[in-house]
């Protein structure tokens, strides 16, 4: 049952027509997070007792940064099922993340650059956590650069598999630098499990702002991985049904 | 709260603001390159189509 | 699962696991490099290269804050709650620099236990809460204090935050 209906998603035309009723309901959904959790971060969470106003710069960097994370191991685990099984929307799915988590990881450190700079005093430092956050940028963009630099379809979705499979090494890297070393980043606040160190008002904000990204990044990702399968697909008669009959609307 | 107070953020208006402003930038910016790439596909699989309908026509 | 997608789940694996471990290798001979800055203690047992720049990183202790009246200078002591050295600096600090707080100063040894710094940073912890909560928590705090013995002011203005920040 459950093998049958992967099968079933896995076919690109039962993908794009139901990813096509899903893209207003995130889109809808996206806003309304966004809009939630920047009113409650940017007006009614309350100062921090030792940065002030300045930690509100933590509700777009911190679901940024996790975002960067996680959009990696969900390519590198569509890569690794590319390679294994030969999956078409597997691949698709890794490529359309490219740009997206790239996208992230530069809002991470951007932000993180503006924040560091009242509050530690500098904007960058070759600390641990910077710096693999920084890899993780390059090995974003060197993904995409990869793909755009080999013609075949196939093989560059190959090539760009075992590249993201063996960046995969960064991940853990990045999350615990900053236990592992000595670093200007402080530790984590939320995945620690003893004490809260997040006030329960600062907390929301930041939940929403995370559930905000994340639909954002599964509403980019379909509409981006529609466009390649449009492409991809174009000699089939779905799509070309498909375009012919989308004349008319324009 | 006053809007000047609420710009200011108690002097770290402008680390917040630009933060808040790139990040929503970049995001925008990313919808807006997908819709304006599903736009050209769309419009080179037309032309591709009407070619090759007019083709089938002419045999 | 037919031998071609064994032999493909093997060899990712292989892919994986292999750079896995070169990197692992790799990270444990550069471990001392990857530290951003040297605590005092591995200062005191000569652990940081004191004949070149580099950074120290602890809590400013208690009480040690003077600063001279061109306003700019200012001395101070870290420590990460077994050593203490001492700091001078002439320059702008970060908004956060206090007593108590963790700092991460650039420089050099002048004498062992005097550092000069170039550059102050500071390390903020991973703690976020509204300044009442903050302000409870550590009246709480003092009173368990006073309740149990009594312990110098310094030591339990370090000991509590010293793991979360260094």
């Amino acid at each position: 049952m459950m093998v049958k209906f992967i099968h079933k998603l896995a076919s690109p035309k039962y993908f794009y027509h139901l990813s096509g009723k899903l893209l207003p309901w995130l889109m809808a959904m996206c806003l309304l997070f966004f809009l939630l959790g920047l009113v409650q971060g940017l007006i009614y969470a309350p100062v921090d007792y030792q940065q002030g106003h300045s930690y509100r710069i933590m509700f777009i960097h911190v679901p940024s940064a996790w975002m960067s994370l996680m959009i990696y191991i969900i390519m590198a685990t569509a890569g690794a099922i590319f390679l294994i099984w030969k999956i078409k929307l597997a691949a698709i799915i890794a490529s359309s993340s490219a740009t997206i988590g790239a996208a992230f990881t530069f809002i991470a450190l951007v932000t993180g650059a503006l924040w560091g700079k009242p509050m530690w005093g500098t904007y960058w430092a070759w600390d641990a956590r910077l710096t693999s956050e920084l890899i993780l940028l390059f090995l974003y963009l060197g993904y995409i650069a990869l793909e755009e630099a080999i013609d075949d379809p196939r093989s560059a979705s190959k090539a760009c598999a075992v590249l993201v499979l063996v960046g995969v090494v960064n991940i853990p890297i990045i999350h615990y630098s900053v236990e592992w070393w000595y670093t200007l980043h402080q530790g984590a606040s939320v995945s620690k499990l003893d004490t809260p160190s997040i006030h329960i008002s600062m907390l929301i904000p930041l939940l929403l702002m995370t559930l905000a990204c994340k639909c954002y990044y599964a509403l980019t990702i379909l509409m981006q991985a529609r466009n390649k399968i449009l492409w991809q697909e174009q000699n089939t008669h779905w799509v070309r049904a498909l375009i012919t009959e989308n004349q008319s609307k324009g | 709260m006053s809007l000047a107070k609420f710009i200011d953020m108690g002097g770290y208006g402008f680390y917040i603001w630009s933060s808040y402003g790139i990040a929503f930038c970049v995001l925008m910016v990313m919808v807006w390159k997908i819709r304006k790439n599903k736009n050209m596909i769309y419009k080179q699989l037309r032309m591709k189509y009407k070619r090759t309908h007019n083709i089938q026509q002419d045999n | 699962m037919n031998k071609q997608r064994q032999k493909r789940l093997i060899l990712v694996l292989i892919l994986i696991f292999g750079v896995g471990t070169a990197v692992t290798l790799g990270l444990q001979a550069l471990n001392k490099n990857l530290l951003y800055f040297f605590s005092p203690t591995q200062v005191v047992a000569g652990e940081a290269p004191i004949t070149r720049t580099f950074r120290l990183g602890g809590l400013v202790k208690k009480g040690s804050i003077k600063r001279e009246k061109d306003g700019l200078t200012v001395h101070f002591q870290v420590t990460d709650g077994a050593k203490v050295i001492a700091i001078s600096y002439t320059g702008i600090l970060p908004d956060l620099f206090k007593e108590g707080q963790g700092i991460v100063a650039a420089g050099k040894l002048q004498s062992p236990g005097h550092f000069i710094a170039e550059e102050v940073l500071a390390k903020h912890d991973e703690n976020y809460m509204p300044p009442e909560v903050a302000d409870a928590l550590e009246k709480a705090h003092k009173e368990g204090k006073s309740v149990s013995q009594e312990e110098s002011a310094q030591d339990t203005n370090i000991t509590p935050t010293t793991d979360s920040v260094l």
